[in-house]
């Protein structure tokens, strides 16, 4: 090596040690945070994963029939079964005030790793007593259930649990007094899992009083999709023909699926949407702060390097090469690596303590801190290694054509339109104040530029945003629930009195059944029709129209997505009775979900057209009251009909835990908006002290002077703003249209129009009045000192 | 006013800067005056607050005590904004690195400054096309300041003083940061200005362009020592300073 090198990287680190320590610490910060960022965006992405995995979810799940103990027994041995376990079920009346059913699971011989709930309260029941219960989060929520509750669970018979939806009166099976020792956590407590769980004690006791089997397994995945889909279709096929030669069992029927569920497979569509938003706004800030950051440092980096480029030139004479010269800067820029490994692996160990964001953090499986250490381990040496590439980019940028004449364009002159000297003045500073020999180069005033419309664009979109979220939620029907109560059971006779209650403002009979999407694929989805009893109960329409007689149909949003299926294309159902149809698509609604089913699930038909498809549809009812009587009404029904105030389905739940961080996200944005404007706002007046100086000389009073700095670094600054704008209208009706379909709701956007206008003169003017000051001072410098002419 | 009246009478001008640890005594009792149409060499050490008086002069900076009147105007109590007017009427200031806008043709330069003068956009260009031209830099005109040599650049900082026919040229070492022929360049224009009835107060460290000039002026220490007539090559000192031991210079 030149020993040359070394001497210069010497004398660099006398002249700016401290200056690099300083931009090191900066490198530090910004490298932190976008690690802190990735610490935060893993554990939030991959809280549901890791719940997957530390509750040993099963890969597929089945109801079994309780009468037909070969099906069970069966179950192990069905292919791509590598693990097992069939529990008992049963389902049981919560005694208490309200209606509140739990269906409870238990069972011997349940291997370590499947179906494993982790315990977020209390312990696990232990094995030997048959009094104690697991609760699932969900249910101990809705029964406000806590550890050490002690309730008396009244159990159905078979009988009745085959009735469930029709009806069956008091619960005729056993009483049992149980204990809550606990509250678990599982990625979904629904279908054969029920939502509590107890013991092989309590199975052992109860087993002849069961109400169904639940079968769960872990299936040998090989990771490929294919042979995986070949694996769950062999399994489906299997299972379906375990049935074949056995009477048609008493459980199994409209009420309960067939078909069963793979939940590794399926994430939760609510998850899955709000890991969207979430995944977005970690984007939009790891994005801001890499750009802000870069265009910061660079900055900074560059100034540093162009104070010095009077030393790169007597260098060059020396004889050191361009790579000996940007060596030499490296070598002193280390000064600055050691705070910047520092101040990044401290911040992005911190962030383990973070949870993970909004709503996702229910599905954290372990609390507390969490120390990343990929991210640690690969991250800080990335964070050093970009800090001093770019040292090494911005040494040669600096030194670039110390030997050679700058290559200088012929210079096309304005047009002398422009009568306001100030404006002239400034325009012209802005628009040529780049790539000047010697002078501020241009890469980074575009990089400030680039960073305040990344950041500018990412106010617009989460504000626009935020104000979608806040209207779905805000807005019932935009989910479909366009009803106050739903009724589980529509009874003839309780229809006739609630339509004649004066309270009722509204009521229909919604008949359900499922059919099987285009039957090759042996997708099952709910099929309804509205029977309007009295006045209307709107259906939420997202385009077309509704179907209006038989041979139409209006798909869910999410069934219309996922088939990619729009107005005027046929789809062909097959239904649970075997009647085929060949259907045409009038409308996309977003249907209210009955029995917990995904939103923008199922799809819409006529009366007439369902009579067709079932012999023996299951019928629904849905209740508008007069306004203010829905609790009234709820409270006369409530104690013998199975009635639900619709309350919130869980993905718009999800949504709704998420409803502050597109502001918080736009706030936190504004602010690096605002720093980042005052930074190129205040550093494009210092660069140009010296035509401020010149212009006074030539006779500008002070305040042309200010007005010619204003318009240069309004000029500065506003492409990048308007640029902004306009991209962050685009991003939010992309982001918009992503979350709503993958929620499956309308994907039209609310554009907020007055905060969008507001915000961005604010956060202009706010960056205007803290950089009002310096840019002032910056204007006040004496003439002589800025021209150094003493 | 006529051409016989002072184009420039400073009297007992001090200013003394307060930076670091003492007091810095720049100008400590100046007078002189400069008719209208002379050309006047400003010549002593460094640091003998040459440029001070020259910023004073243009309404860069006040001084402490004292009086300047330009063109009869007394200036030293002006505020900020007429002070900048009247820098666009009766000032021109030349230094020694030119100072041009980098990001301005040659003609954007010059044009510049009638245009902060209040001069139509056109009637503005059309004055700068014709000063170019007058300075022999026509074909210059749509260049950057960066692609001129120091001789041209320094002619074009001219030019630009010129922009607004000012009752007085400043120039601080117009000359300093040039080679012999630049330097020769400039003085053979600044003489010729002279000739046309332009006034000039033009500093310099150089022997051989203060030689250029109609009267020679000498500071030292924040006081000027000497004033007399340029004669080839020597300074023909006048009997009142002789006899006198204050400042001469008198009107
Ligand atoms: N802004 C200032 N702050 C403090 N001191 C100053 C300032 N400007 C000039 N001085 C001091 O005032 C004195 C006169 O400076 P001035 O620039 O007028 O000298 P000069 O005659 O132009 O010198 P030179 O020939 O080197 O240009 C010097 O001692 C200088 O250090
Ligand atoms: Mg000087």
């Amino acid at each position: 090596m030149n020993p040359g090198i070394l001497a210069v990287a010497r004398a660099e680190l006398r002249a700016g040690g401290r200056a690099l320590v300083v931009l090191g610490l900066l490198a530090g910060v910004v490298g932190g945070l976008l690690l802190g960022a990735t610490v935060v965006g893993d554990r939030t992405a991959s809280a549901y994963s890791r719940l997957v995995q530390d509750t040993g979810l099963d890969d597929a799940r089945a109801y079994l029939p309780a009468d037909l103990p070969e099906v069970t027994a069966g179950f192990a041995g069905l292919p791509g079964v590598e693990e097992s376990w069939t529990a008992y079920a049963w389902i049981a009346q919560i005694e208490g005030p309200t209606l509140q059913y739990t269906a409870v699971v238990a069972g011997p011989e349940r291997p370590d790793d499947l179906v494993d709930p982790v315990i977020v309260a209390g312990r696990a029941p232990r094995v030997e007593a048959a009094d104690e219960l697991l609760v699932g989060e969900p249910l101990a929520a809705a029964a406000g259930l806590r550890v050490g509750d002690r309730i008396t669970l009244r159990m159905l018979t078979l009988r009745q649990v085959a009735r469930f939806d029709v009806g069956f009166g008091t619960p005729e099976g056993a009483t049992r007094r149980m204990t809550v020792v606990g509250i678990g956590r599982m990625p979904s407590w629904t279908g054969p899992l029920g939502d509590s769980m107890s013991t092989p004690a309590f199975a052992a006791q109860n087993a002849g009083a069961a109400g169904g089997r639940s079968g769960f397994a872990r299936l040998a995945y090989t990771g490929d999709p294919v042979a995986d889909a070949q694996l769950r279709d062999d399994f489906v096929a299997a299972l379906a023909a375990s049935y074949v030669g056995h009477p048609r069992p008493l459980l199994v029927g409209n009420y309960v699926p067939e078909v069963p569920v793979f939940p590794t497979t399926e994430t939760d569509p609510a998850v899955a949407a709000s890991e969207r938003v979430l995944r977005l706004g970690l984007w939009g800030f790891a994005l801001v702060v890499a750009l802000g950051g870069t265009a910061v440092l660079g900055q900074g980096l560059m100034r540093h390097h162009l104070r010095g480029g009077a030393d790169q030139r007597v260098e060059n004479a020396l004889g050191l090469t361009a790579a000996e010269r940007a060596g030499a800067r490296v070598l002193a820029a280390l000064a600055g690596a050691l705070p910047a490994a520092a101040v990044a692996g401290g911040i992005t160990l911190a962030a383990g303590l973070l949870e993970p964001i909004g709503s996702q953090a229910r599905f954290e499986p372990e609390g507390g801190f969490r120390a990343d250490w990929p991210v640690v381990l690969l991250g800080v040496p990335a964070v050093v290694l970009v800090f001093l590439a770019a040292a090494a980019a911005t040494a040669a940028w600096a030194g670039r054509g110390v030997a050679t004449l700058p290559v200088l364009t012929r210079h096309r002159s304005v047009r002398w339109a422009v009568r306001w000297p100030a404006l002239f003045v400034g325009l012209r500073l802005a628009l040529r104040g780049r790539a000047l020999p010697g002078g501020a180069s241009g890469l980074p005033t575009l990089a400030a530029g680039a960073g305040i419309a990344v950041t500018v664009a990412g106010i617009v979109a989460s504000t626009m945003l935020g104000a979608s979220l806040q209207r779905l939620v805000d807005t019932p029907a935009r989910y479909g629930f366009t009803s106050d109560l739903t009724i589980a059971d529509a009874r003839d006779s309780e229809m006739r009195a609630l339509a004649a209650d004066s309270r009722v403002a509204a009521l229909a009979e919604v008949e359900t059944g499922r059919v099987t999407l285009d039957p090759s694929r042996s997708r099952q989805v709910d099929a309804y029709a509205h029977v309007a009893i009295k006045g209307d109960v709107p259906i939420s329409l997202v385009s077309g129209t509704l179907p209006t007689g038989p041979g139409q149909v209006a798909l869910g949003a999410r069934v219309a997505a996922r088939e990619e299926k729009g107005i005027g294309d046929t789809v062909d159902v097959l239904s649970s009775d075997g009647v085929p149809a060949r259907l045409v698509v009038t409308g996309v609604v977003v249907p209210q979900p009955e029995r917990g089913a995904p939103l923008g699930e199922g799809l819409l038909v006529t009366p007439d057209q369902l009579g067709q498809l079932f012999r023996q549809p299951l019928a629904s009812a849905h209740l508008v009251a007069e306004p203010g009587q829905a609790a009234s009404v709820y409270a006369d029904i409530a104690d013998r009909l199975e009635v639900h105030l619709p309350g919130m389905p869980p993905e718009i739940d999800t949504l709704a835990g998420l409803l502050r961080l597109p502001e918080i996200l736009a706030l936190v944005l504004a602010a690096v908006a605002v720093a980042g404007l005052v930074h190129t706002l205040v550093g494009a007046v210092r660069r140009h002290t010296r035509d401020a100086a010149v212009l006074a000389v030539l006779g500008a009073t002070p305040g042309q002077v200010r007005a010619a700095l204003g318009v240069l670094a309004g000029t500065t600054v506003l492409p990048g703003v308007v640029g902004g704008v306009l991209l962050g209208l685009g991003a939010g009706r992309v982001l918009w249209w992503q979350v709503a379909s993958e929620t499956g709701v309308a994907p039209d956007v609310a554009v907020p129009i007055w905060p969008i206008i507001l915000i961005v003169p604010a956060v202009l003017a706010g960056a205007a009045i803290l950089g009002a000051l310096p840019a002032l001072r910056l204007a006040r410098t004496p003439v002589a000192r800025s021209l150094h002419t003493a | 006013m006529s051409v016989r009246d002072p184009a420039l009478v400073v009297r007992g001008l001090r200013k003394t800067y307060e930076a670091g640890t003492a007091p810095v005594r720049a100008l400590r009792g100046v007078d002189l005056t400069v008719r209208a149409g002379e050309f006047v060499a400003l010549m002593g050490p460094s640091g003998c607050g040459k440029s001070t008086l020259l910023h004073l002069l243009a309404g860069l900076d006040r001084p402490d005590e004292g009086t300047i009147a330009l063109d009869g105007t007394r200036i030293e109590d002006l505020a900020p904004q007429r002070l900048a007017r009247l820098r666009r009427r009766s000032v021109g200031l030349v230094f020694q690195f030119f100072h041009l806008i980098e990001h301005m043709s040659a003609l954007e330069n010059v044009a510049l400054a009638a245009l902060v003068a209040g001069a139509r956009p056109q009637e503005a260009t059309a004055r700068a096309r014709d000063l170019l031209d007058q300075l022999g830099l026509l074909d210059k005109a749509r260049e950057l300041p960066a692609a001129l040599s120091g001789g041209q650049r320094q002619r074009v900082a001219i030019a630009r003083a010129l922009a607004n026919r000012p009752t007085l040229l400043l120039a601080d070492e117009p000359t300093g940061a040039l080679d012999s022929d630049g330097a020769a360049e400039v003085l053979d224009l600044f003489r010729r200005l002279h000739a046309l009835g332009q006034t000039i107060l033009m500093v310099t460290h150089s022997r051989e362009v203060a030689d250029g000039a109609q009267r020679l002026v000498r500071m030292r220490d924040g006081r000027i020592l000497l004033d007399g007539e340029v004669t080839s090559g020597s300074i023909e000192v006048p009997a009142e300073l002789r006899a006198a031991s204050g400042p001469w210079a008198r009107p």
